[in-house]
């Protein structure tokens, strides 16, 4: 069985349900859309290409475990994840809003608070936190300054909120 | 599609989100779409189906579109992601040092800033990592406050590591050196490699020590002592202000000690080998407050596993304070634990460097459903330690036995659901003769390596292919136990990369009439050298057993490749 998504560039794209059902938010859609087309307006045809790209490599995989949101814990980034997220930065960050209006949250982030003996007897359960732990994965070990020029951001403090700031991290120093 | 298709689709979406979530976790954004979807609802109830598709709903739309359209014009970057996403980008440093971390991002813009300082689940993973350095100590007082101040009511989880901690006199020696090297040159009256500050002040490193206890009981909550962190000046008339106001809030961070030790979710303790001993016990009471919530404790000396020799350095003895919500309890060397019976109602997880005085008291711990047994039991008379009374633990399901283990502790173990079974770690184990242990186990992980012993059949004679002698002895003797085994995975078969022969071992042993009639999967891992590499390794192949079992006698043995 199959249903039809309309991206806002009014794609069609007919996905296969059990991959389809990866995307929360369709699946709570499905049931009433019946057999009308889904209607994504927030996620372009080439964002929803990979989500479903992405879809349907993990079908199979079981959904993530009961989360808390209280703390959050990497992951392993698996080999092909790793090679499904390289793509420029603009496509980077259409993933992660995709996936958060989707509200896919093992595309997203994973958030996990489950103790090890859980985890024991649900293996496999985490499918990776593939696209925020890209980012925290490029912020890693960069200065404020490479990080700015990085993503192109601009430096807004003023030089006396700069001392202060740098007062505050005297923890890290000497390290 | 109609217009009120779309507008009804999306209330019904959103309709399920907030029955199906608290209210709590509804998210700004979706109250916002909640709101814009209704007003869109109460447009359409209040006209004419025909009149909103001429024009108001249908106005709306486009304009949703044209906006969409005009968004797609330009690049998306990080600046387009919600605070919420930012602080999940941020929140998944977790594992990273966030000591080193936090300081950069805070440092990048105001809104990242602000995204960091708002976000209470970015100060409560509180990592200490001294090095050793007196005016250090001040920094980690000052970032511990933070922390808690930040935190507000999160749950806390701390690890404190001193294994970055070097002797103050390595510390010092290098530049005195170097100036009694230029005094040396003029004078030529020092005998400077025999000089050694820790020798003229050999009391440094326990004042470093002493001090630093008071970072630790600000983090249970308890009062300063030492002068060190008092003189820091008297306080401002504004902060005295906020003290003073900080007494009417409610107990929230730093404001009221007591809900400090309160708030602690896990205690993560790393010592070096520089710690010295006789700290623990000091630092322990330095800790000693109730923590109703703290649900795991991990012990960690770092360094090589002790052999049994050292057991009398390494014999800590702690009183425990009631831990009440404890689950988790790990400690990889030896320790005393006085009253023990403190901690073990809920304890669902258990990773133990066991003594004969605490063996038998595992049949306490009778909610147990993983428990990692490391045994320093005299290799040479095992049977010294044997206990008298089984030990019957019926809710575990994962055991993994490591270090030196004698025959007796799987002949006294009576585990009727366990499933898995891990014989990875370093050390010796010595299966003994029958037991009942594996019988039920499912999934087995066995490491290769001359470690494992079977002392039956030694003239058998054994096909090598790259094993050590006692490899299959041992092997063998332990499938014929396995009957439920359904996985097997293999580690560090460095000879044998892809199993082949060893699967060619285990192929008589698989018909439906042979002991591992259930086995379906045979998994290789490779490498771990070492218990450090074992997060590391990666499956190189796997064999479908399952499969193999309708080959006809002869064919090749295939396996899946992994990469």
């Amino acid at each position: 069985m199959s249903i039809t998504i309309v991206t806002s560039d009014n794609e069609q794209f007919c996905v296969e349900k059990l991959v389809a059902q990866r995307i929360a938010l369709i699946e709570d859609m499905v049931e009433n859309a019946g057999d009308r087309p889904i209607p994504l307006p927030n996620v372009t045809a080439s964002v929803l290409r990979k989500i479903l790209e992405y879809c349907e490599h993990h079908k199979n995989d079981p959904l993530p475990p009961y989360d808390d949101g209280s703390r959050s814990r990497t992951t392993h980034i698996s080999e092909w994840d790793q090679k499904f997220i390289t793509v420029d930065q603009e496509m980077l960050f259409e993933i992660i809003l995709a996936a958060n209006y989707l509200e896919m949250k093992p595309l997203l982030y994973v958030r996990l608070n489950v103790p090890r003996v859980q985890c024991l007897t649900a293996c496999n359960a985490v499918a990776g936190d593939i696209g925020c732990k890209t980012v925290a994965n490029m912020i890693k070990g960069k200065s404020p300054e490479e990080i700015r020029k990085l993503f192109n951001i601009v430096n807004n403090f003023t030089p006396e909120e700069e001392a202060q700031i740098r007062k505050e991290a005297e923890w890290a120093e000497d390290r | 599609m109609a217009t009120t298709d779309l507008v009804e689709l999306e209330l019904c979406r959103l309709a399920l989100k907030i029955t199906s979530e608290s209210n709590l976790e509804l998210k700004i954004h979706n109250l916002g779409k909640l709101v814009r979807v209704a007003s869109d609802l109460l447009t359409v109830l209040a006209k004419p189906h025909s009149a909103l598709l001429a024009s108001g709903y249908q106005t709306s739309q486009s304009g949703v579109v044209k906006e969409s359209k005009q968004q797609e014009s330009r690049r998306t970057t990080i600046h387009d992601l919600p605070g919420e996403i930012l602080s999940h980008i941020f929140r998944s440093l977790h594992g990273e040092d966030r000591t080193t971390t936090l300081p950069s991002i805070i440092a990048v813009s105001r809104r990242w800033h602000t995204t960091v300082v708002q976000d209470p689940y970015l100060w409560n993973d509180i990592v200490v990592r001294p090095n050793g350095l007196m005016k250090n100590i001040r920094a980690w007082h000052y970032y511990v406050q933070r922390c808690l101040e930040r935190s507000l009511n999160c749950p806390l989880d701390i690890t404190v590591d001193f294994s970055e901690v070097r002797p103050i006199s390595e510390q010092v020696d290098k530049p005195l050196r170097a100036v009694f090297t230029a005094v040396d040159l003029q004078n030529n009256e020092y005998e400077l490699e025999s000089w050694k500050f820790e020798d003229q002040c050999p009391n440094l490193t326990d004042i470093y020590f002493d001090y630093f206890i008071d970072v630790l009981r600000l983090l249970s909550g308890t009062q300063t002592k030492s002068n060190l962190l008092k003189t820091r000046g008297k306080p401002s008339k504004k902060s005295k202000k906020s003290t003073r106001k900080s007494k009417k809030q409610p107990a929230t961070g730093l404001t009221d000690a007591n809900t400090v030790a309160m708030r602690w979710r896990s205690f993560h303790l790393i010592l070096g080998e520089t710690w010295p001993s006789d700290y623990i016990e000091k630092m322990w009471s330095s800790l000693d407050q109730p923590t109703p919530h703290l649900v795991r404790i991990h012990l960690e000396l770092l360094g090589e596993p002790k052999e049994p020799s050292y057991e009398d350095d390494v014999l800590y003895k702690v009183a425990f304070p009631c831990f009440d919500a404890l689950e988790e309890f790990e400690c990889n060397f030896p320790l005393e634990l006085d009253s023990l019976e403190r901690i073990h109602p809920k304890v669902k997880d258990l990773s133990i460097f066991l003594d004969k005085l605490t063996f038998g008291e595992l049949n306490k711990f009778e909610n147990l459903v993983r428990l990692e047994l490391w045994h320093k039991s005299n290799k040479e008379n095992p049977a010294s330690d044997m206990p008298g009374d089984k030990v019957h633990l019926p809710k575990l399901k994962h055991l993994a036995l490591c270090g030196v283990v004698p025959q007796f502790i799987p002949i006294v173990l009576t585990t009727p659901a366990l499933e898995s079974l891990s014989l990875l770690y370093y050390g010796w184990v010595e299966l003994g003769e029958k037991t009942e242990l594996y019988s039920t186990v499912k999934k087995l992980d066995w490491r290769v390596g001359d470690w494992c012993e079977y002392t039956g059949f030694k003239q058998m004679p054994i096909n090598k292919d790259g094993y050590p002698d006692s490899d299959f002895r041992s092997m063998d003797h332990l499938f014929q136990q396995c009957t439920s085994l359904e996985e097997l995975r293999v580690w560090a078969n460095h000879a044998d990369q892809w199993g082949k022969a060893f699967m060619k071992r285990l192929l008589p042993l698989i018909p439906s009439d042979k002991p591992l009639s259930k086995l379906k999967k045979v998994i290789f891992y490779f490498p771990m050298d070492w218990m450090d590499d074992f997060d590391q390794s990666k499956i190189t192949c796997s064999y479908d057993i399952d499969a193999m079992r309708n080959q006809p006698p002869g064919t090749e043995l295939v396996p899946t490749y992994l990469k």
